[in-house]
């Protein structure tokens, strides 16, 4: 066990299918034992009622040694009505000093299908901050440039390199207009060390509101990431999309050799299968490990549920 | 800012040094500070300066990121290199670099104030893993091939004929599957190389050529480009950048 080695830092808001995709994700990197299998995972809780005793309420979240943070009511409410409703609980992440060698900004939508201590490895040199790039520009194709001086000018930074190209490209967009950005990592997971994201840290809340000033969107905490990572001056690095590989059509394809190796899946899709449905209740979990239609990621996706659930349930 | 770089400025700064608020807008633009921050630290300690053109700024650490995982004792070429911090960078990461440049100007050190990023340097003064040959790249001979070549602004700064022949000579030198990265100028908001060197007119610019006769000569070469980006609206700058990564597939 390494103490103080690693710190996982998940968004939800106070509902059950976002608890059980906290367990199975939590049990996901437990079961593999190793230098990550004691991994803290602190669980950011954001609404505009008034928090519950979690930890009574799921007593299972004290076994997997799942730490809850209320995101403050009225930080949630002033955030809640614009383009992403959640984003103060996405951003409550950098409210609070990062105390670990390496810290990973997740979404609660991934599962670890393979051990993830192999990320170490694959990150050459020396590690600020790294990624894998979001599938596509967040603005409107014919404002992409644009848009992305005019936020960075927001936030008193100069024009940015379009250098690195959307994972999404030649999947989900070809417009070539479009095919690049700077560091612009999908928030499905992005790791970096403590000391790089405690330099971006202070810069999360101005972020966000330069971000506000040009545009009002759902990507604001992605936008918003990039713009503190420049401000800190920090390296960006990609990492393989193994590392974040989404449920999407079209990237087992692209990334064929990744889609054989995937560490870290992100399921946010709701077309084939659906990440709300399936988290809802004990039984949509039992169901969607009865399917039996499902191919590539998202049946990899149901074998890991199925082996979780086995677990969970004294069968493993 | 990087301390390291700052130790390595001398008190009075060199007339073609970057400055202080061009370094530290690059800085706060780039992917990769570290690579850039090693960069100027390397061209200051080795020419005196790092050129004040904000382009540079910006091709550089590109230049670098794209390479810097070549394995040790890469065999590595660069082509007009004139007085550039990556041959010594890549040198330093374990590569063996040779460095080809035609320039009449010999810059023999100590730095002085009248030296810019033109001219012929003798590389191997300053890493045992360098040679600098004073020849052009059709002239250059070797009985080796280069795992990676690269060229940074130099390619629009040939003729036409000078640079189709210098692109089909990196075919030759270049192992199959072998890397060729290339950095351009670009006549602002259009696609036409840089026409001028050194202040001096080349050729008009529908004869110099585009980017895309610059891919299409190459995709006849047999790369497989896998990057071809052009990056406008360079601040402090009078020209466009083109950026061209490539795999030799012969």
């Amino acid at each position: 066990m390494r103490m103080d080695y690693l710190e996982i830092h998940v968004p939800i808001s106070p509902r059950n299918f976002f608890y059980n995709r906290v367990r199975y994700l939590a049990k996901s990197l437990r079961s593999f034992g190793g230098d990550l299998a004691d991994s803290k995972i602190v669980v950011h809780v954001g609404d505009p009622s008034p928090p519950v005793d979690l930890d009574r309420l799921l007593p299972w979240a004290r076994e997997e040694g799942i730490e809850w943070r209320w995101v403050n009511k009225d930080f949630f409410c002033h955030w809640h009505r614009t383009g992403n409703p959640y984003i103060a609980t996405m951003m409550n992440r950098f409210s609070a000093r990062f105390n670990s060698k390496y810290v990973i900004i997740s979404d609660a939508d991934i599962i670890f299908l393979r051990d993830p201590s192999s990320l170490f490895s694959a990150i050459k040199h020396d590690l600020d901050v790294a990624g894998v790039m979001a599938h596509v520009t967040p603005f409107p194709h014919d404002t992409h440039i644009d848009r992305w001086i005019r936020i960075f000018n927001a936030f008193d930074l100069p024009p940015p390199m379009m250098e690195f190209e959307h994972s999404g490209w030649g999947v989900m967009c070809e417009d070539e207009t479009s095919r690049y950005s700077p560091a612009y990592f999908n928030s499905g997971m992005m790791i970096g060390t403590g000391d790089a994201m405690n330099r971006m840290a202070p810069f999360a809340l101005p972020a966000l509101n330069a971000v506000r000033s040009v545009t009002d969107t759902f990507f604001f905490d992605q936008i918003a990431f990039t713009l503190m990572m420049h401000k800190a001056r920090v390296n960006k690095k990609l990492i393989p999309i193994r590392f974040n590989f989404p449920n999407q059509f079209g990237f087992e394809h692209k990334y064929r050799e990744d889609a054989d190796s995937i560490c870290v899946l992100h399921y946010l899709r709701t077309d084939i299968i659906d990440r709300d449905r399936i988290f809802a209740s004990e039984e949509s979990i039992r169901s969607f490990i009865e399917r039996r239609d499902l191919v590539g990621s998202n049946e990899e996706l149901r074998s890991r549920v199925a082996v979780i659930h086995n677990m969970l349930n004294g069968k493993g | 800012m990087n301390d390291g770089i700052a130790a390595n400025r001398s008190t009075v700064p060199h007339p073609r040094d970057i400055s202080d608020d061009d370094l530290s807008s690059a800085m706060d633009a780039a992917a990769r500070p570290d690579l850039l921050g090693r960069l100027v630290d390397i061209s200051r300690r080795t020419f005196g300066f790092f050129p004040s053109h904000y382009h540079h700024a910006i091709g550089y650490p590109w230049m670098a990121r794209t390479l810097e995982d070549l394995p040790r004792g890469s065999r590595v070429l660069d082509i007009g290199a004139g007085l550039s911090a990556l041959p010594v960078f890549f040198a330093e990461m374990g590569a063996i670099v040779d460095c080809v440049d035609p320039h009449p100007v010999v810059r023999t050190p100590p730095p002085s104030a009248d030296w810019n990023e033109w001219g012929f340097f003798e590389y191997g003064r300053v890493h045992r893993n360098l040679t600098a040959h004073h020849c052009a790249i059709a002239d250059f001979a070797s009985s080796d091939s280069f795992d990676a070549i690269y060229s940074i602004m130099a390619i629009a700064h040939m003729r036409r004929t000078v640079r189709e022949h210098a692109l089909h000579r990196c075919s030759d030198l270049l192992r199959p599957g072998g890397t060729l990265t290339l950095t351009a100028d670009l006549v602002p908001s259009t696609d036409f190389l840089w026409n001028l060197s050194e202040g001096r007119v080349l050729e008009p610019p529908g004869p110099h050529g585009t980017v895309a006769d610059t891919l299409r000569q190459l995709t006849c070469l047999g790369f497989q480009i896998k990057e071809a980006r052009v990056h406008r609206m360079v601040p402090r700058s009078r020209t466009d950048l083109l950026f061209i990564n490539c795999k030799s597939q012969n």
